[in-house]
């Protein structure tokens, strides 16, 4: 399965795109910025359906049925350009990232985790979040998913120290 | 060496930063801290202005976007600037000589008054005939703003060479 691993990071490293990447100075920088802005909307909209369903914040007159229907979108498209940053940059060094532990732990066990429950947790709230009466079992889950990201960022501030 | 200097080696080696530096698991903590902050400034701020250019949540009043997402835009703010200062002081030195950090200082504390602005305005923009065009401008400008923060900090290591 390493091997297998292996020889992809090594066919990655050599595709177009991170070659053009490794050769500007410039490049590294504008995929980290795509990297970036994707993780803030999404994170900014998680986090809003995450503490709407734990009632944290102002009383407010939207449910968190209907925050999810206003921010579902914008929430994939930052997810999707967080991706697109962060496959770039892990293309630019695929040999060195699938040997770190603190990557593999981010990549193979903690992002999947998230992400299941993210989607888990946005299907359920359309049934939980319908009033602002949130049963406890939703607050739960928004309190999980808040953690689960939190593992996620930690596991991914971790990678150079590896 | 100019008393500049002189006052950036004095930080960076005092016992107190130098305890936190030589802690990985407090620099760990730091960066941890700096980065899910900003993501949720930036987030937080990014939805107030795509709610006011009219790409998300009409069925919320601006009022209310602002009024939900503004407390989480300061509590995020509050700790990139705390950790964001200890990051400084761990390298006070490679830092203070570099002029893109105060660029990116510069830039956020830009586009933090761009928050407190839209904040203030949120209610007279929350009009029947529509969000007026000046609103949809400062909007605009905002986001522009947020991802001059996010170019500038990337920029921070990658010319001053501190990671």
């Amino acid at each position: 399965m390493h091997s297998l691993l292996k020889s992809f990071a090594e066919w990655l490293e050599n595709t177009p795109v991170p070659l053009f990447v490794s050769d500007y100075p410039w490049t590294y920088q504008v995929v980290q910025f795509t990297h970036f802005t994707g993780l803030s909307l999404w994170l900014g909209t998680n986090i809003g359906l995450d503490l709407h369903l734990l009632g944290v914040g102002p009383k407010r007159k939207t449910s968190a049925a209907q925050f999810l229907k206003m921010t579902i979108v914008w929430n994939w498209i930052g997810l999707f350009i967080a991706a697109v940053g962060g496959l770039t940059l892990f293309s630019t060094a695929a040999t060195t990232f699938i040997d770190n532990p603190a990557f593999e732990t981010k990549i193979f066990a903690l992002l999947p985790i998230a992400l299941i429950w993210h989607i888990v947790v946005q299907v359920k709230t359309y049934s939980w979040g319908q009033t602002s009466d949130v049963p406890k079992v939703a607050k739960v889950a928004g309190a999980v998913e808040i953690l689960l990201w939190f593992c996620v960022a930690t596991a991914a501030v971790d990678i150079p120290y590896f | 060496m100019s008393s500049y200097l002189q006052a950036c080696h004095a930080v960076q080696s005092s016992p107190f930063v130098m305890w936190f530096t030589d802690s990985i698991m407090i620099s760990l903590l730091i960066w941890l801290g700096h980065y899910v902050s900003s993501f949720l400034t930036i987030g937080s701020m990014v939805m107030i202005d795509l709610r006011i250019l009219g790409l998300t949540g009409k069925s919320q009043t601006i009022t209310e976007t602002a009024n939900f997402y503004s407390p989480w835009m300061w509590i995020g703010l509050s700790v990139v600037a705390f950790t964001g200062l200890t990051m400084i002081a761990s390298d006070a030195v490679s830092f203070c000589t570099s002029g893109i950090l105060g660029v990116n200082l510069l830039v956020t504390a830009v586009a933090a008054a761009s928050g407190v602005f839209i904040r203030k305005k949120a209610s007279a923009w929350d009009r029947p005939s529509g969000t007026p065009l000046e609103a949809k401008v400062a909007a605009g400008v905002s986001m522009l703003l947020w991802l001059g923060t996010i170019w500038s900090a990337v920029e921070v290591p990658a010319i001053t060479n501190v990671h």
